[in-house]
């Protein structure tokens, strides 16, 4: 793959992890703040499922 | 809902210990009387194993990461040393990266960076793997000593290896936690990132490792911006019952990185 489209590519996903990073926090923040503990089951469900989605994307760009 | 089982032991700088496929905390047991001589060793069992619970058997090295921060926090501890083992080595990559404030320093043994240029074991071993998920404890326990230890310590360390296995019977796993920990490590994937840790960095691996063959750790110190490389020739998997001298030299690491 060129190496400038492969940078372009990591960038993304390196700001797409940054995204579920934050929005994790913030639906902790939201349970903590809440008291509503659902919020918690669903951060790390949206940590767990992007952690699939990023190890299957970078595993394709080192392919 | 998650609960951790943690320990605490010794005093000085903390050191957090992560442990490998389907081991307990307590399989630490040569490693932290040594460490626990100059420094504050916490271990603790991963979800799902041992004393730790989880309601969901669906892990992740992520997950695992943000658990073993978890562990931090319980402990009251903002930064520690991180020694992580195989499975637990993955883990540590995960915290280095996702929480590089909580790392002080990093010891990686007998692990891999994951993703496809992780360097596979033998068709073999993976089959063995596959097949102990639905093996009796006893039974996993037995069969795992060739993949697990060098033929030198088959041969010279006998009594080495029973110890072992008795201590790994005390805490047995559920099947459904050893398939949820092997889909983590399947799915474990940081090479690309491993140049962002930034935490000094050992790597620690036997030349005789069939389970994670050594050439990940040749993989690992060379993406680790200034990390050590130590192999331990004649040494398997499970290095440390083999030579626990290493344990010496890993202490030493983390004095001099305080």
């Amino acid at each position: 793959m060129n190496a400038r489209v492969d940078e372009v590519l990591e960038a993304g996903l390196n700001t797409y992890e940054d995204l579920i990073r934050r929005s994790c926090d913030l639906q902790r923040a939201l349970a903590r703040s809440l008291g509503l503990d659902l919020l918690n089951t669903t951060a790390d469900l949206t940590r767990d499922i992007a952690a699939v989605q990023l190890s299957g994307a970078r595993w394709l760009l080192d392919a | 809902m998650i609960a951790l089982h943690w320990e605490s032991s010794g005093t000085g700088d903390p050191v957090l210990m992560i442990m490998g496929l389907g081991l307990s905390g307590g399989a630490w047991w040569r490693t932290v009387p040594v460490l626990s001589r100059s420094l504050r060793v916490i271990t603790f069992d991963n979800r799902g194993v041992g004393r730790s619970q989880a309601r969901f058997h669906s892990y992740t090295t992520e997950a695992m990461a943000d658990d073993a921060v978890s562990v931090l926090d319980a402990a009251g501890v903002e930064n520690a040393h991180v020694y992580g083992f195989s499975l637990g080595g993955m883990v540590a990559q995960q915290l280095a990266l996702r929480h590089p404030g909580r790392v002080r320093t990093l010891v990686l043994g007998a692990t891999h960076p994951g993703g496809p240029r992780a360097v596979r074991p033998s068709a073999e071993v993976i089959e063995f793997f596959r097949r102990r998920a639905s093996m009796t404890a006893r039974d996993a326990a037995r069969a795992s000593v060739p993949f697990n230890y060098g033929p030198r310590c088959r041969r010279e360390h006998e009594d080495r290896i029973a110890e072992d296995i008795r201590r790994r019977l005390a805490h047995p796993f559920p099947e459904q936690a050893y398939r949820a920990q092997m889909i983590a490590a399947t799915l474990h994937n940081c090479y690309r990132r491993l140049k962002r840790i930034e935490a000094p960095t050992l790597v620690v691996h036997g030349r005789e490792d069939r389970v994670v063959p050594v050439a990940n750790a040749e993989l690992l110190a060379g993406r680790i911006p200034g990390a050590r490389l130590r192999i331990l020739e004649t040494a398997g998997h499970l290095y440390s019952t083999e030579q626990p001298e290493v344990d010496e030299e890993i202490t030493a690491f983390f004095r001099e990185g305080r």
